[in-house]
């Protein structure tokens, strides 16, 4: 296989990690919470900025071109811990406003204009990350490896791929423990949830910060990668990619992000390079986004659980007890007094 | 002393509802309904419809805001508490329509009403010693005979969402009582419940009811009412109108022309 194919290659694997780490984290709002973040992506660039700026260096020293804030040096993977903390917290923060009284589409609605906000406010700011045009010549963690382009991207494709598994296994767990049963229980029906005892705003709260904090690892993944970030890598539909990945790959499992990133964002968009150019020069690309709405609308309509529906959770025979007390309370379980808890 | 005080808390309710309002714009729902409910009866909350009973009820558990009044539970005001944590004293709801959790299977539907799980924390979760499946076990086990006692176990693995009306309230019946109640919110428990049903629903209320657990239901059904309900108030236009047992109910004529007449 030539270099050029293995380059190739290797910067797909990686955007494909890449993917996945984020569709992982939306999983977790919008499959397991059944939150609608039509902001996802600004989390996403949350990290890539505060990565940027916190490895790229002083703005003034050695007369660089770009203006932002911060400018400092840290070490790998020092960047990429504090982006996580950042995008959690900014998702925190955000669900502190917004969640607490808006539900559904209203939630989405407002989110969405956030997301339009935060696009035009970094792009106007062009003090805060160097505006429309955005920060480049972010460092390179692993540049002293090897000086082969080719390399370097196979060796940032295993660091990528092992952040993706850490990741998954941590959303999995989640996922499969009584907190991600709470989370489904808030996506399924929050009154009564709320009835049970289920704290549905910290709950919600919990998601955003965690699904924030993912999503802020992708974008520090994806940033040390491309070296350069700008408002145009994170446009608001870079968020229905992402929401249509989930629903293609299945909302709410463990393997339907992973899926869903690998058909959607990977296969459909890189396909389209391979579209022979006709029309206007514009014609095809925009032709990808009309494909990604069609598969969109297509499985809402035709396949709703996705290609790896939500699994149900069966549980072993196994546990149960030799034999049933004679009362509907056991001892252990009697009622409780007001403040016992 | 001790002696008499001990007397006070055995007579004090379990549930107090005091002049409570709620307006929802210029419409006035509840009209100051007081009323009481004690540990181990069951108190009925009747009326012709748009009488403020789910409203109240509602009020009750922190699922609507009133204007005025208190609620108090167990000598404790909990009129500004949320729902979520008068759920977590003890007072556990049941709704009229659409309780369950649809995509979860009707063991998880009870699972999750088990208080104080472990793995509902992040700390329990990421674990190394995963210390939250040794007490996902137990409440398994527990769940499951809670579904045998209410014949729905062969159900378990069933989608909530694909039970029958019937189905549905013996397994929200079943699910309060593992979030180990000490009040019962009832809501309408009757409403799309067959007559066979409505017996065996009516002997499970009787027999929670016997474990000292209090029990207020909201409910059309007069004639499950007159055979669960010790004492039974009656509402009409957001106000109390009468209380006592169904038979002297009957004979109090405010009820019967708010009411049992029409």
């Amino acid at each position: 296989m030539s270099s050029a194919w293995q380059f190739y290659i290797a910067t797909l694997v990686i955007y494909s990690f890449v993917y996945i780490i984020a569709a992982s984290g939306l999983n977790l709002q919008f499959g397991v919470a059944g939150i609608y973040n039509f902001a996802y992506i600004i989390f996403q660039a949350a990290g890539a900025y505060c990565t940027a700026v916190l490895s790229l260096g002083n703005p003034h020293a050695s007369g660089s071109f770009q203006s932002y804030i911060l400018g400092l040096s840290l070490p790998f993977p020092v960047p990429l811990l504090i982006s996580a903390v950042f995008a959690g917290l900014l998702g925190v923060g955000l669900g502190a406003v917004t969640i607490r009284r808006l539900r559904a589409d209203y939630l989405a609605i407002v989110m969405l204009v956030i997301s339009l906000i935060a696009t035009d406010v970094v792009t106007d700011a062009t003090g805060l990350f160097n505006g429309a045009t955005g920060l480049s010549l972010v460092p390179q963690p692993f540049s002293s490896l090897t000086s082969s382009t080719t390399a370097y991207n196979w060796i940032y494709a295993v660091y990528a791929g092992v952040v993706c598994v850490i990741v998954l296994m941590a959303v999995r767990t989640i996922i499969r423990s009584p907190l991600g049963r709470s989370l489904r229980s808030v996506r399924e029906n929050e009154h009564a949830a709320s009835a049970l005892g289920k704290n549905v705003v910290g709950l919600r709260l919990f998601v955003f910060g965690v699904g924030g904090a993912i999503a802020g690892v992708s974008g520090s993944v994806l940033v040390s990668f491309t070296q350069a970030w700008a408002p145009s890598s994170w446009l608001y539909g870079e968020t229905f990619v992402l929401f249509t990945a989930l629903i293609v790959g299945g909302v709410g499992s463990n393997l339907g992000p992973v899926l869903g990133a690998l058909l959607v964002p990977v296969v459909l968009a890189e396909g389209s390079r391979y579209i022979p150019q006709f029309g206007s020069p514009t014609l095809v690309p925009s032709l990808e986004w009309i494909v990604i709405g069609i598969v969109l609308i297509a499985f809402l309509w035709f396949w709703p659980r996705g290609v790896v529906p939500e699994p149900k959770r069966i549980f072993p025979k196994s546990w149960s007890r030799a034999a049933a007390p004679a009362t509907l309370f056991e001892d252990d379980h009697a009622p409780q007094r007001v403040g016992s808890r | 002393m001790t002696g008499a005080l001990s007397v006070m808390h055995e007579r004090r309710p379990l549930l107090s509802v005091r002049d409570i309002s709620v307006s929802f714009g210029g419409v006035q729902a509840v009209a100051g309904a007081s009323f009481e409910a004690g540990a181990g009866r069951v108190t009925g909350l009747i009326g012709p419809n748009g009488a403020g009973k789910s409203t109240t009820l509602g009020v009750v558990a922190g699922a609507v805001r009133a204007t005025r009044g208190t609620v108090e539970f167990d000598g404790v005001d909990v009129t500004r508490l949320p729902s979520f944590r008068r759920a977590r004293l003890g007072m556990i709801r049941t709704f009229q329509l659409h309780g369950e959790f649809g995509k979860l299977t009707v063991l998880e539907n009870l699972l999750l009403a088990a208080p104080s799980q472990v793995g509902e924390t992040v700390r329990g979760v990421f674990s190394p010693r995963h210390s939250w499946r040794r007490q996902e076990r137990e409440l398994v086990a527990e769940a499951r005979e809670l579904l045998e006692r209410f014949g729905i176990a062969d159900h378990e693995s069933a989608y909530a969402s694909d039970l029958s009306g019937g189905q549905r309230r013996l397994m929200e019946l079943a699910r309060a009582l593992m979030a180990r109640p000490r009040l019962l919110l009832l809501d309408e428990p009757m409403a799309g419940v067959s007559p066979m049903m409505r017996d065996r629903l009516g002997e499970h209320l009787l027999e929670v009811a016997a474990t000292g657990i209090g029990i207020v239901l909201v409910e059309h059904e007069l004639r499950f009412v007159e055979q669960v309900c010790e004492n039974v108030y009656v509402l009409a236009q957001g106000s109390v109108i009468g209380e006592g047992n169904m038979r002297a109910l009957r004979e109090q004529a405010a009820v019967l022309d708010a009411y049992l007449a029409g």
